[in-house]
């Protein structure tokens, strides 16, 4: 530990000397590097000395996008599956190399997320590859899981952004089957048989539909061929004996306005906007609106908060997918002040849409944006799920590099042109949780 | 020599003062990540520590991954220093301090400035510190350094901004009243810290809020926020050279003063076990367990990491064997390990249905106070074919220290926190080197901690439960 801390440290220095390539990627010393394994698997690696980690994230296309209509939280519940530790012999393993793994679901796949210490990745990646290429779909471990999924759907309804989230979801992307809880629902979970969970593994858990990152402080090349020795056993298609999952039709909320009752001191007041399709230009121009409309001092909606005295949290969140997006601001405010939430929270995005901002504003934006994606991404686990996130949305890794440019590309003109297109108030949702206005 | 700083983190899980994330997925095992030990490796010429004339403690911490600067400075006031009428003094200070403004600028100035720069700018008030941190483009390092020292040294309280930001405050209490967990967690510090300073609720109480006067927070103001009871850390990317320069130039001015911190008693042992049970709006229900731990200078802290490892985290924390595989009494399970300079407490989470509460309380004290102090944390404490079967808990929870403290060594601002926190806390004569004391830690030291501060001492539990429908 002593020689490796220090090796990470001493590191440090010849990094000043590189001479680095335009971009963002001149930020960090490695640029990622991108190959098609033989079975048609993508994988994405970096070099990061800066700790003797490992973080493999697998993303499997699909998510909750791809689950039929009444059968929600379908990709949870086989991806959760698909982890299943068998027996006790692999559980000691894991254990006591003290490696982690977790899962989500999101819109368009789903995503393992894996971290260890780098010493023990290749033995880690030895157990957890047998489990995943051939899970056991048991009774027992699927009325376990779908306990769990239900349990976790009530911790998420306990929490009123949460609450609120899902309901704009549900109005806006509802229709493209972006809609309600990754955990589905109790009726949902009750229909979902042994079947349903084979036939979905067999349809997305193929090599061609899954991504893989790892981000780690071993050699490129050591860790490109642990990655691939372990994973050239997985089936480059689709097994053919894998039957079609049924088209998704999917209704959506056409509420414009929802309130959910809730016993609360406080209620969420949300307003949220459909999102145009992805790209790299409105990847960029959604996030420099979401930061100069709520991230931090000096936001529009800071004012909120200390002119207005509403609320001590305000803020407002991009979700974005592959076929949609939303924008949402939002506040929380005592109970009794909740019509004077929804009016002020109106009128900031109205004055947004009606006047745009100045040339300035959006100066500060960019600079703060881009400083935000810096530290956003500074551990090696959040940018190995920014770099599984551009690619599976379609903008690829290197959009990572790139982000930057495109950042620095837009114009005032765009800008606000893009919020008189995303901040039409005919176009919005409000969505309120909390107690019944007194 | 490495030297590897243990140094807690410990504010709870929602520490973001702007943003309440929306990230609370639903992982496979519910953790809670609160590193209590971060590290920092020496290594000649990118570190230094050094002490201002004023008294100001200072480290600075070269590290070149990003072109960020990450500055917080942490002041030796927390709710210990307040009364019961100033309750919430210190927090309140703290909101007044980020976003109100100063004689040279105003609170709106401040934030347009911090957004020019490119800042992330935050704070955070515990029972024994309060700390503000801003992390920026290294470019802007000299406006960090010098918007930290005006914030923090050059504070005129306005009578008319106090009372709009009180109302700030009050929605933060009612935010915290609704979340189960964080307002299980401050009712359990309250209770478990009964009778010490520490027993004071971090963030106040309603009333207390609203009574504090300008005069009152000036007042102590004065006396605390002085670069002898100061510290700063500086972790990022610039030269240790320079950045001694930058330092000693903006806060090597300020005035020296005859400051002598108070000193406080330990915090008692708690003479009774406590149940509490509270009702909100809440589908699950949401118990927390508390017991009184090492402090922050205790050589049984690493013992204390080590029990926290095995019980509430990883693949396979042992608070699952009796909860869990047994009787299938609760659906997640994690636990923290805070130390402060007077006193610690370990916290277990569970969520569980709420009909299963009564057996669960049982069952975890039962096993905490009971079960643990005779079990097989390691392999090598039983014979024959059993080792095949046993897991190796103590091997598997200092693998996992070691990532934690490694994982640690990636976010810049992380380390700024805990090395300016460790400047206030850490006493001469405690041990530095934190992981080769882990190492040390045997299962017979696990036995003996599990006895010392799971047997012996008493209980705090407190549990959120659905509120019974009309």
């Amino acid at each position: 530990m002593k020689n490796r801390a220090r090796t990470a440290l001493a590191f440090l220095a010849p990094v000043l000397l590189m001479i680095f390539p335009q971009g963002l990627l001149s930020q960090w010393k490695n640029a990622p590097q991108k190959k098609i394994l033989e079975n048609g698997l993508t994988v994405i690696t970096q070099k990061d000395e800066a700790s003797s980690v490992t973080v493999l994230e697998i993303l499997i296309k699909g998510g909750k996008k791809a689950e039929p209509a009444g059968k929600e939280g379908l990709s949870y519940l086989t991806t959760r599956l698909a982890l299943e530790i068998p027996d006790q012999s692999n559980a000691i393993e894991f254990m006591e190399k003290s490696s982690r793994y977790m899962m989500t679901t999101k819109g368009d796949y789903s995503v393992i997320h894996i971290e260890c210490l780098s010493e023990f990745f290749e033995n880690t990646l030895g157990v957890f590859i047998q489990i995943l290429e051939d899970p056991l779909f048991t009774g027992i471990r699927i009325d376990r899981i779908k306990d769990y999924m239900n349990n976790q759907r009530k911790i998420e309804g306990d929490d009123n952004i949460n609450v609120g989230h899902l309901a704009q979801l549900r109005t806006f992307l509802g229709n493209l089957g972006y809609g309600g809880s990754i955990t589905g629902e109790e009726e949902s979970l009750k229909k979902l048989k042994a079947r349903d969970i084979e036939a979905f593994y067999k349809n997305y858990f193929w090599a061609g539909n899954m991504i893989l990152v790892a981000v780690s402080d071993l050699d490129g090349e050591e860790l490109f061929g642990i990655l691939e020795k372990h994973f050239d056993s997985f089936p480059s298609k689709k097994p053919a004996e894998s039957s079609p999952l049924l088209s998704s039709e999917k209704s959506p909320s056409d509420e414009k306005e929802t309130v959910i009752e809730k016993d609360t001191k406080q209620a969420l007041v949300s307003i949220a906007f459909a999102l145009p399709k992805i790209s790299p230009k409105n990847q960029a121009l959604a996030v420099l609106l979401e930061n100069l409309l709520g991230k931090g001092p000096g936001s529009r909606l800071w004012t909120l908060r200390t002119e207005e005295k509403l609320a001590y949290n305000v803020n407002a969140q991009t979700t974005i997918m592959k076929e949609g997006g939303i924008l949402e601001a939002y506040l929380e405010s005592d109970g009794t002040k909740c019509d004077a939430a929804k009016e002020a929270l109106k009128n900031i995005i109205q004055e947004l849409y009606e006047k745009g901002i100045s040339s300035a504003e959006l100066q500060e934006a960019k600079t703060l944006v881009k400083s935000n994606f810096l530290r956003a991404n500074e551990t090696k686990d959040k940018r190995t799920g920014t770099f599984g996130q551009f690619e599976a949305l379609g903008l690829g890794f290197d959009y990572f590099a790139k982000f930057f440019g495109e950042v620095d590309a837009v114009t005032l003109d765009e800008i606000n042109g893009y919020m008189k297109e995303v901040l039409n108030p005919e176009k919005s949702a409000l969505v309120i949780v909390g107690p019944k206005n007194k | 020599m490495d030297r590897l700083i243990p140094v807690p983190i410990q504010k709870n899980r929602r520490s973001s003062r702007f943003s309440h994330a929306l990230e609370n997925l639903p992982y496979l095992i519910f953790s809670v990540f609160l590193l209590n030990g971060a590290a920092l490796a020496e290594e000649k010429g990118i570190e230094k520590q050094f002490t201002l004339d004023n008294g100001m403690k200072v480290f600075l911490y070269e590290r070149h991954n990003l072109p960020l600067v990450n500055i917080v400075a942490a002041i030796n006031a927390g709710s210990k220093d307040e009364t019961a009428e100033t309750n919430g003094l210190v927090h309140m200070l703290e909101h007044y301090i980020l976003f109100r403004g100063t004689e040279v600028r105003s609170g709106s100035e401040v934030a347009r400035d911090i957004r020019r720069h490119g800042a992330y700018f935050n704070a955070h008030t515990g029972q024994d510190l309060a700390i503000f941190e801003i992390s920026l483009p290294a470019e802007y390092a000299d406006f960090g350094l010098n918007n930290q020292k005006e914030l923090l040294f050059n504070l005129k309280i306005d009578p008319k901004e106090l009372e709009a930001e009180k109302e700030v405050v009050l929605e933060e209490l009612s935010q915290i009243q609704d979340d189960p967990f964080r307002y299980a967690s401050a009712l359990l510090y309250q209770n478990l810290f009964s009778g010490h300073p520490y027993g004071k609720p971090v963030f106040g109480k309603a009333e207390n809020i609203r009574s504090l006067t300008a005069e009152q927070m000036e007042q102590f103001y004065k006396i605390h926020f002085v670069p002898v009871n100061s510290a700063l850390a500086v972790v990022g990317d610039f030269a240790v050279k320079e950045m001694e320069d930058k330092v000693r130039a903006c806060f090597g001015t300020l005035k020296k003063t005859d400051y002598m911190p108070a000193k406080f008693a330990r915090v008692p042992p708690l003479p009774k076990s406590i149940d509490i049970e509270e009702a909100l709006d809440v589908q699950e229900a949401y118990l927390v367990i508390g017991t009184a731990a090492p402090d922050y200078n205790s050589p049984d802290q690493y013992a204390a990491d080590i029990l926290t490892e095995v019980l509430g985290r990883g693949i396979n924390p042992l608070l699952y064997r009796p909860l869990k595989a047994n009787r299938d009494l609760i659906n997640t399970a994690g636990m923290g390990f805070f130390s402060f300079k007077y006193g610690g407490a370990f916290e277990v989470y569970l969520t569980l249905e709420p009909r299963r509460l009564a057996a669960a309380k049982n069952q975890a004290v039962q096993f905490l106070r009971q079960a643990l102090r005779s079990e097989n944390f390691s392999r090598d404490d039983v014979i024959g074919d059993e080792k095949m079967y046993t897991y190796d808990f103590l091997e598997s929870a200092k693998n996992q220290i070691s990532f934690n403290v490694q994982q640690a060594q990636e976010n810049g601002l992380a380390l700024a926190r805990s090395l300016a926190m460790y400047l206030l806390l850490h006493e001469n004569g405690a041990s530095l080197n934190y992981l080769e004391n882990i190492k040390k830690v045997s299962s017979s030291d696990l036995r003996k901690a599990a006895a010392k501060y799971f047997s012996r001492n008493e209980y705090v539990l407190v549990a959120i439960v659905p509120k019974k429908k009309k």
